[in-house]
């Protein structure tokens, strides 16, 4: 998991620079679709979720809760499957959508 | 090589762990809506503000060896249209020393005072979200709604501020509305609309003023949302046809936002 954090957290630094919240996201449904313990990847999701916060203003803790919810669908979408990079990457849109919603609609 | 650490149909989603971290970010979320975090915050920029600067730094570095590689190739015509310019620039800078000289008299004729000078804090980027992130926050006396500029033209305005760090609402953001007025020689004045596509708006200008291409785009500073006198930028193509009731015009932002590495603040 170590790697998965450090990648995350480059991702969370960079994000910032290029407007690409999402990138740290990706790195969690990956983790949480190759099956590592859904406590880690819970963890990940709320330390990279902060990070984020950090480094945008937001409210601290509005990420982690997006990210927390984002790995346990993920966690419970692919539980009976080994999912595949395909079926990541749709989880990916499906959630970056429903970011999209919250960020327009609700005022995320 | 895939590990498999689930045991069961209800280890697999750890719930009490969900939970438990679910909770906690609420709890923060709750906590921070309240400016309850500022101190763990500034503890925890001690480290990242620094990181970003060097990631900021690094992204900058490589944008400037993109564009070097632009200019080559295209070296010459380029030189040549920066002498041209240079041209212009001398000539508009001399016309602009005799304005300035007869503004001096004409304020001092008519007893106007200049305008307040302002302490201007000078502020990293450290990157650009929605919002421009400075490396400067309440501790060097920032506060939210005070206005950002590069030299004289408007970045934007400080919307959100922790301790190390501020974030700065750009003129080209969605819905944003900036009171402005026109340096042309008519009182033509409108607002300002950020668009979704990072774009600006001129709106709201009476059809019977005059409008431009070319013309400068000022801040008039009316309900105190904005120092006054600030360049937005210069009005472009024209989009409102005479018949409309008020006249429209993209404007064209003097400030690039994504080449910016410092701008002041303007504090109280």
């Amino acid at each position: 998991m170590l790697s998965y954090y450090a990648l995350a957290i480059l991702l969370a630094l960079i994000q910032s620079q290029f407007k690409a919240f999402l990138l740290p996201l990706g790195v969690i449904i990956f983790a949480a679709g190759q099956k590592k313990d859904p406590a880690h990847v819970y963890g990940l999701a709320f330390t990279v979720g902060l990070l984020v916060d950090l480094v945008s203003g937001r409210l601290f803790g509005t990420t982690a809760i997006f990210l927390l919810v984002s790995a346990a669908l993920t966690v419970f979408w692919t539980r009976d499957f080994e999912a595949s990079w395909k079926t990541l990457a749709l989880v990916f849109i499906l959630l970056a959508i429903g970011y999209g919603f919250m960020v327009t609609r609700l005022g995320f | 090589m895939v590990e498999n650490n689930y045991t069961g149909p209800v280890g697999r989603l750890n719930l009490p762990i969900f939970g438990s971290f679910l909770f906690l970010a609420i709890v923060l979320t709750f906590a921070d809506s309240r400016a309850l975090l500022d101190p763990l915050k500034d503890g925890l920029q001690i480290v990242v503000v620094p990181a970003e600067r060097i990631i900021f730094g690094v992204r900058s570095g490589v944008g400037e060896v993109y564009s070097l590689g632009k200019f080559w190739k295209s070296g010459e015509e380029r030189i040549k249209n920066l002498e041209e310019r240079n041209r212009e620039l001398a000539s508009q800078a001399s016309r602009t020393r005799q304005l300035e000289a007869e503004n001096g008299e004409l304020r001092g004729q008519l007893g106007v005072a200049s305008l307040p000078e302002r302490r201007r804090l000078p502020a990293a980027v450290l990157g650009r979200g929605r919002y421009l992130a400075l490396g400067e926050g309440s501790r060097s006396g920032v506060r939210v709604g005070q206005t950002v500029v590069y030299k004289d033209s408007l970045v934007g305005r400080i919307v959100d501020v922790s301790p190390r760090t501020s974030f700065v609402e750009l003129p080209i953001d969605p819905g944003v509305k900036v009171p402005v007025k026109l340096n042309n020689s008519g009182r033509a004045r409108g607002i300002t609309v950020g668009q979704f596509n990072s774009e600006v708006l001129l709106d709201q200008v009476a059809q019977n003023e005059q409008l431009d291409e070319g013309d400068f785009v000022l801040t008039t500073g009316e309900e105190q949302v904005y120092v006054p006198d600030l360049i937005v930028g210069r009005v472009g193509k024209i989009l409102s046809a005479k018949t409309e009731i008020f006249a429209r015009a993209e404007v064209d932002p003097l400030v690039h936002y994504d080449d910016l590495t410092t701008v002041f603040v303007l504090l109280d």
